[in-house]
């Protein structure tokens, strides 16, 4: 009898453990960079792109765990799974997954306080008589903007760049529209009328989530979390997320061709 | 402990040298407010193609110049990798693209012009403290069988295959990586690739890094035109002759000598001439 009582509890111990190792594995790993509000480790859902990969990740039935890392960690990481602009990414990594899950749109920002009038930019000449903040490491073509005689001031960070900005020290940063709103509502919430922005009619790239190529069972994996941001755009709930940061009504025009368009390169570009 | 004292001031320094990019932000380019006219899609490689060069590099200075003379105005996108570039030329079906290794099939091809700009000179490399006797190379690739070779992501590697060389694919850099801590034997690339990557790359790499074969092999750089979009083949005939046009005015000798030693330049010169000539 108490020979049989061992044996069920080594049978028992044996399945809790393989149990254990399931569960284990239907969790997935991925990188972010803290950018409220598309991804933040202080927002209960991890931001508005957080709570689409965990809205998709239940529905795949797997659970995704977001580790916030500086930019630059993530992209010298050859082997994980990142979340972001694939522009960023793809050049040092291969990945086997690419599905590009949002978007984002860049506008020249301005406080209006510090000049004349409204300003109006309709090409890169028109920056010249500007001082013009962006963000380090995110300026390419050099040479085209120094025969332009176009030279930007650099920033560490967002809020570095809002708080320039609101001093004088530039006239107008590039910068993500959700982020600045996001945090001027946090640094400047009495200020809001008083900062304005000029859309940049070319500047939307993709949010993907990148599933590295090494990682097991990628592609199977890969074509269930497609199946299901086709299903909860399908039945509306992927709308309901973005109206929470954007407002209701307010989506960028063409959102669903946009993705669509992205979809379809980074697909290509995807590691056999 | 005077080391400690200094500390915040190195990782000011280093904070302040670094081109690290240390939070999302969009990616400022050109193509933000330009309207593309007669758009390139073009690969992102050192130092003929490149968003951090001077001028985005040679061949961008050659082409650029080339419809210029022509009076052509032209827009040029780099992108990171091949694959984004044949997705364009392909099934976006663009005016025109650029780079080396994008893999083409027979039936792609027969949609594509291409027209050649430049000449280059490539090698097979080998890590010598690795390989110190060498390689028993005689001309042919399966002198190579059982070596395995770094090889790019959209290069057409059955001849290797069939030679009995194993393929380990990867990005220049990481391909560089391997060789040079003996994960692979040997990788192929452009002379001037070779020498931009390990002066910026690999400085103390420089003298390990040695050629197979004693005479490196020309091989044409094109700018690939595409007969399904409507200026395709207008566009190919235009470049044609900007180039014949800069060639015998002596500004595509002008730009080449910005990068390269002058008896280079003239050997380029003629057998670009050969080529182009029917």
């Amino acid at each position: 009898m108490r020979k049989q009582s061992t044996f069920c509890a080594a049978a028992i111990l044996v399945m809790l453990a393989f149990n254990l190792h399931s569960i284990q594995a239907e969790t997935i790993k991925f990188g972010a960079n803290e950018s409220p509000p598309y991804w933040s480790e202080n927002d209960p859902h991890s931001g508005m792109c957080g709570e689409i990969l965990h809205l998709l990740s239940q529905i795949v039935g797997i659970e995704a765990n977001i580790v916030f890392e500086p930019l630059q960690r993530l992209i010298n990481d050859k082997n994980n799974n990142d979340l972001g602009d694939p522009s960023f990414y793809i050049k040092n990594q291969d990945f086997a997954v690419i599905i590009p899950i949002a978007l984002q749109h860049s506008s020249f920002h301005y406080y209006l306080p510090n000049q004349k009038s409204a300003i109006r930019i309709e090409n890169w000449e028109g920056l010249k008589d500007y001082k013009v903040g962006i963000l380090k490491g995110t300026f390419t073509q050099i040479s085209y903007f120094n025969q332009l005689d176009i030279h930007f001031e650099e920033s560490y960070s967002q809020i570095s760049l809002l708080k320039k900005l609101k001093l004088g020290r530039i006239d107008m940063a590039i910068d993500l529209d959700l982020v600045i709103n996001h945090n001027i509502n946090q640094l400047f919430p009495e200020e809001k009328s008083n900062f304005q922005s000029i859309p940049i009619r070319n500047s939307t790239t993709p949010i993907a989530m990148m599933i590295a190529t090494h990682h097991p069972g990628a592609r199977q994996l890969g074509e269930k979390y497609r199946a299901a941001l086709l299903k909860i755009i399908q039945d509306g709930s992927y709308q309901k997320i973005l109206e929470k940061y954007y407002g209701k009504g307010n989506m960028p025009d063409n959102w669903f061709a946009d993705l669509e368009r992205f979809g379809r390169l980074y697909r290509f570009i995807q590691t056999e | 402990m005077k080391n400690r004292k200094f500390f915040p001031v190195i990782l000011l320094l280093g904070l302040m040298l670094s081109s690290a990019v240390n939070a999302t932000g969009p990616r400022v380019t050109p193509g933000m407010l330009v309207v593309p006219e007669n758009e390139i899609f073009a690969v992102d490689a050192q130092p003929f193609v490149g968003t951090d060069l001077m001028n985005e590099g040679m061949n961008v200075e050659i082409v650029k110049a080339a419809l210029t003379s022509v009076e052509i105005n032209s827009t040029l996108t780099i992108l990171p990798v091949a694959k984004m570039v044949k997705y364009y030329l392909l099934q976006e079906q663009v005016l025109a693209a650029h780079g080396q290794y994008i893999n083409l099939s027979k039936k792609d091809k027969k949609s594509l012009i291409f027209v050649p700009i430049s000449l280059t000179k490539e090698n097979y490399f080998y890590y010598h403290p690795a390989h110190k006797s060498g390689f028993n190379w005689q001309g042919k690739l399966s002198d190579l069988s059982g070596y395995s070779y770094g090889s790019y992501q959209e290069e057409d590697v059955a001849p290797y295959k069939t030679a009995g060389i194993q393929i380990v694919p990867g990005r220049l850099h990481a391909l560089l990586r391997k060789l040079i801590s003996n994960e692979i034997d040997f990788i192929r690339m452009p002379v001037l690739t070779k020498n931009w990557m390990l002066d910026k790359h690999f400085p103390l790499e420089k003298e390990n890094i040695i050629a197979i074969t004693t005479e490196a092999e020309w091989v044409p750089q094109f700018v690939i035109f595409n007969k399904n979009h409507p200026d395709g083949e207008v566009l190919a005939r235009k470049l044609a002759q900007g180039l014949a046009i800069t060639i015998g005015s002596g500004q595509y000798a002008t730009i080449l000598k910005k990068y390269l030693v002058d008896d280079e330049v003239s050997e380029r010169i003629k057998r670009l001439n050969d080529l182009i000539q029917p």
